[in-house]
């Protein structure tokens, strides 16, 4: 720990650009690419300023000739009263299509919570799928929802598989909601702090709200915290499509356990990270993730205070280490990477440096802090203020791709759209269940940078 | 003599006699049964103490092994890269949320309060300002030693599990001291994964029915198993060390409570249907007893005096007739006649009250022995009319007989005796005259003759009673003319020892009794 961290400050002194060390692959071959770059190439000279700093990391598509990593899957499904009819019919039938996709080398399990929690299939390999569908089958409602046990219990039957083999398999737990948690531990920050726990432990919980009655704060905490993905299914008749899309990932995860070690030297602060909430200590800023699926890009935007710098002078603003554990060759790899900035008095050379990528995501973390900032504004009962910040960021997206050339715009615009869809909802309904559920699953899903968002647009 | 008592004592007296002892055993059985269920529910409620002090225990074990491995790890840091180890604990340890580092007398070297922190680290120092601070101490002067069964250590380490509570909410600290450096390190505990912990903990150590909860100081729920809106708390044991904020309760299934009084319930309401049954069983039982050895006893005191009257009756004709002619003051022939007449028809009735009281004595007895034979009942028919031509006559009855002959299976002396009886009921009871109309009548392989005659008829509630030993219609008229309310009676149970039966129509004017018998035929075959 303390050589690699040693060897790591060495690196940062060497004031490489952009180099890998200790990556067991040539730079094309390899499934993961890491990345540091900065909001813009050439920053300006002769002033104090904040700059965004993103690190990615980037999966190709999972290699279809290996076999995938095994799934080690636990459901824990609300079985309570409110979820009686149709919705538990639909829960039952997207647990089905769940297990269906799942090989003879994957765990499953199944929790169910009502007044009390119950497992219904403890975990083990999926040999008789006969059995476990008609267990499925039989799921009754009942009661209330002890949500808090649920997802305890959940974890007991994940950590079952824990043991030698553990680090190449991807945990996961798939919590399935339509109320208000109302037995145990219930607020969107203890759920929160939960997901953190579990984070550590490499399980993440992708959490799937169901109707217009569940806690969505408390569900999108725990998601975001615990590195799952999080969704808001109004119709239950699309719980099944959202359970494939979820397996969809979860059978797509290509590294585990990816941490992100930043330091900044003495005159570079770290001030915040966008988005996500990474560790800041000091001088070092760490993040860890549970998993990078195939096919995505996961990043952390970190922003810095650089401090006034001549022009033509070039300053070491961070040095990189990220470590994940490629789940195909199943070897802890370590990327480490620096980034120098560079500085000029020229404006029209500045501002021709953005970075255009940087500058995009930064944009949609920002509109999904100001949905997350409406929703409280909002609740404080600032109706108009609310609207406004949705609008005021619909406006800075929309000035941005005229300013900009972006290489992929449509994002942009989508999101634009959202936000003037969301703010027009807003304005004329106030925040009713529906909207806050919209705002609050949107910012989350950005912000968790998820592969497949709930498709609330349907509406 | 006896009874007469049963006449005095009023029912009430008998039926207070049942229920008296039984209420009182009743009551005995229902109180011992409560005293049992009491004790029984007694000692679930004590089992079920034992148990969750049993479940605190076992809880508070689990925290101390936490304890241990958080303040063994803490322990052996290498002094050289507190920070990064400390760092390393909170990224990996679940239970772990901050990490701290402070001299046992100063400022807080990691994190430092300074320094460039995320929202999350601000408010740990917040929360424990007052102890960063210095404003409270972190060991207690005296205690607060923990041995830790540590391989490696060379000292054991004072160390310290402390709950702490901020902004109305309650969390854990543990830390120990490096004595060599004088330093503390210590960390947070994560409290929503140790709640996590706990519901398992709680779920695996629950009894059967059984479900715990964790409260806190203001009763809030931390951590249950079960649904307490569903079921009442029962108990509840203060936490000791390793939670003192809190206290487990526990909540009973209230179904065992209730079963066990339904199943008293259940026992007792048995007991009392059966009580009330045995005592309305008993009560009339006890008062068809009594009223049937009344009427019993009545009946057979109003035939001992009906007997002892119809005795008297012709004794005193006879003696005084024949005191008048032994003392020769009757003279005319004709009266002599008259007389000497008198004598013999008083003496006849006397006999035949004899022979019907011997009769009755010998069937009750069961000393009646019957020899059946093919008899013509015309000529028994014949016989027992001419005997009776005179009362026939005198009671202005005229008698018409079977147009053809009539053979039965029957006794010779009980055929003349039943029809005897039937004619002799008919000149009493139809004493206003009319026909007296003896038929033969055939049907299901019986032979039945009937006896019907044109006087008052019997009221149909009497219908049943005719047949009764000592029973009549009329006490009037049976005094007038004689009788011992014993004829139907023997009449009928000659008939059916016969095979054959006596029957009372009296659906049409008149009465009609039918006798039914044997047919020669069958009984041959």
């Amino acid at each position: 720990m303390n050589a690699k961290l040693s060897k790591w400050s060495l690196l940062f002194g060497l004031g490489i650009i952009t180099q890998l060390v200790a990556a067991p692959q040539s730079a094309e071959d390899q499934l993961i690419k890491c990345k540091v770059e900065l909001d813009r190439g050439v920053l300006p000279a002769d002033q104090k300023q904040t700059a965004v700093v993103k690190i990615s990391l980037v999966a190709d598509a999972a290699p279809k000739e290996a076999d995938r990593p095994p799934v080690n899957l636990c459901i824990v499904m609300d079985r309570s009263g409110s979820m009686s009819g149709n919705k538990i019919e639909q829960a039952r039938q997207a647990a089905l299509e769940a297990l269906s996709r799942l090989g003879s080398q994957d765990i499953f399990s199944l929790v169910m919570y009502g007044s009390d929690v119950t497992t219904l299939i403890p975990a083990g390999r999926v040999k008789d799928q006969r059995r476990a569908q008609e267990l499925i089958r039989g799921i009754q409602t009942h009661g209330n929802t002890a949500l808090f046990g649920g997802v305890s219990q959940g974890a007991a039957e994940l950590r079952k598989a824990f043991g030698d083999h553990a680090e190449g398999m991807v945990h996961r737990m798939i919590l399935l909601s339509d109320g208000l948690a109302n037995k145990g531990p219930s607020s969107p920050e203890d759920l929160g702090r939960l997901g953190v726990s579990l984070q550590k432990e490499g399980i993440s919980v992708s959490t799937i709200g169901v109707g217009n009655d569940y806690n969505e704060d408390l569900m999108t905490r725990l998601a975001q915290r615990s590195d799952g993905n999080t969704y808001f299914v109004e119709n239950e008749n699309d719980l099944a499509r959202i359970f494939g899309q979820e397996l969809g990932d979860v059978l797509n995860v290509v590294a585990r356990n990816i941490r992100i070690q930043i330091e900044c030297p003495e005159n570079v602060k770290p001030l915040r990270s966008i988005g996500r909430e990474a560790t800041i200590r000091g001088q070092k800023v760490e993040l860890n993730l549970n998993q990078l699926y195939g096919s995505q890009e996961r990043y952390l935007l970190l922003e810095v205070e650089v401090p006034s710098t001549p022009a033509d002078t070039e300053l070491p603003l961070v040095s990189a280490a990220i470590q994940y554990r490629n789940l195909f060759t199943e070897v802890d790899e370590q990327q480490n990477l620096a980034l120098n900035a560079q500085f000029s008095r020229q404006e029209a050379e500045v501002k021709a440096s953005t970075n255009v990528d940087v500058k995009e995501e930064v944009l949609l973390n920002e509109s999904a802090m100001a949905k997350e900032e409406a929703i409280k504004l909002a609740e404080q009962g600032n109706q108009k203020a609310a609207v406004q910040v949705l609008k005021k960021n619909r406006q800075q997206i929309l000035d941005a791709t005229v300013n900009f050339e972006f290489s992929a715009p449509e994002a942009l615009e989508e999101e634009a759209q959202n936000l003037e869809a969301q703010s027009i909802m807003l304005d004329q309904d106030g925040l009713n269940s529906y909207n806050r559920k919209v705002l609050r699953t949107d910012a989350q899903q950005t912000r968790n940078q998820q592969l497949n968002k709930s498709s609330w647009k349907k509406k | 003599m006896s009874f007469s008592i049963f006449r005095k004592i009023p029912v009430w007296f008998f039926t207070a006699l049942v229920i008296l002892p039984v209420l009182v055993l009743a009551g005995v059985g229902f109180n011992m049964l409560r005293l049992e269920q009491q004790r029984l529910k007694n000692d679930v409620v004590n089992a079920q103490s034992r148990w969750l002090e049993q479940s605190a225990d076992r809880i508070e074990g689990k925290l101390e092994e936490v304890k241990n491995e958080l303040v063994e790890s803490l322990a052996q840091f290498p002094s050289n890269a507190l920070d990064e180890s400390l760092m390393e604990l909170q990224r990996t340890n679940p239970l772990v949320r901050n990490v701290f580092r402070i001299p046992e007398e100063g400022k807080l070297l990691f994190p430092k309060p300074g320094m460039n922190l995320d929202s999350e680290c601000k408010e740990f120092l917040l929360r424990y300002d007052s102890l960063f601070a210095g404003r409270m101490q972190w060991f207690d002067p005296e205690g607060d030693v923990l041995k830790i069964r540590s391989r490696k250590s060379r000292i054991p380490p004072q160390s310290k599990w402390r709950a702490w509570q901020w902004a109305d909410r309650d969390s854990l600290l543990v830390y120990v001291l490096i004595p060599d450096r004088r330093e503390i390190v210590g960390v947070e505990i994560e409290m929503a994964a140790l709640y996590s912990r706990l519901v398992l903990w709680l779920g695996e150590t629950r009894g059967k029915g059984e479900e715990l909860v964790l409260l806190d100081r203001s009763d809030r729920v931390l951590v249950t198993t079960g649904d307490s809106s569903e079921r009442p708390l029962t108990h509840s044991v203060e936490m000791g060390a390793m939670l003192p904020f809190a206290r487990l309760g526990a909540m009973y299934d209230t179904q065992i409570g209730e079963g066990l009084s339904k199943g008293f319930m259940w026992v007792a309401g048995s007991l009392g249907v059966l009580l009330l049954l045995s005592i309305a069983g008993g009560t009339l039982g006890l008062n068809a007893w009594v009223n049937r050895s009344r009427k019993e006893a009545l009946q057979k005191t109003s035939f001992v005096s009906n007997v002892s009257h119809e005795f008297k009756t012709p004794l005193t004709t006879l003696r005084l007739y024949s005191e008048l002619l032994l003392e020769g003051r009757v003279t005319d022939p004709e009266k002599q006649k008259k007389y000497l007449s008198t004598l013999r028809d008083e003496s006849e009735r006397l006999a035949r009250l004899v022979h019907n009281v011997l009769d009755f004595s010998r069937l009750e007895m069961g000393r009646s022995r019957l020899h059946p034979q093919r008899l013509c009942l015309n000529a028994c028919l014949q016989t027992v009319c001419a005997r009776m031509s005179e009362r026939f006559v005198q009671a202005g009855v005229e008698v018409t007989f079977p147009a053809s002959e009539v053979f039965g299976w029957v006794d010779p002396d009980a055929a003349e005796q039943i029809i005897l009886n039937l004619c002799d009921n008919a000149i009493k009871y139809a004493a206003s005259g009319g026909v007296l109309r003896i038929t033969e009548e055939a049907s299901e392989g019986k032979r039945k003759l009937c006896f019907r005659d044109e006087g008052p008829g019997i009221p149909e509630r009497e219908g049943a009673k005719v047949f009764q030993a000592f029973h009549q219609v009329d006490d009037r008229i049976t005094r007038e003319s004689g009788g011992t309310g014993l004829g139907l009676h023997i009449s009928r149970r000659l008939a059916r020892q016969m095979g054959g039966d006596l029957q009372c129509d009296l659906s049409g004017e008149g009465c009609v009794f039918i006798w039914s018998f044997p047919d020669c035929e069958d009984e041959k075959i």
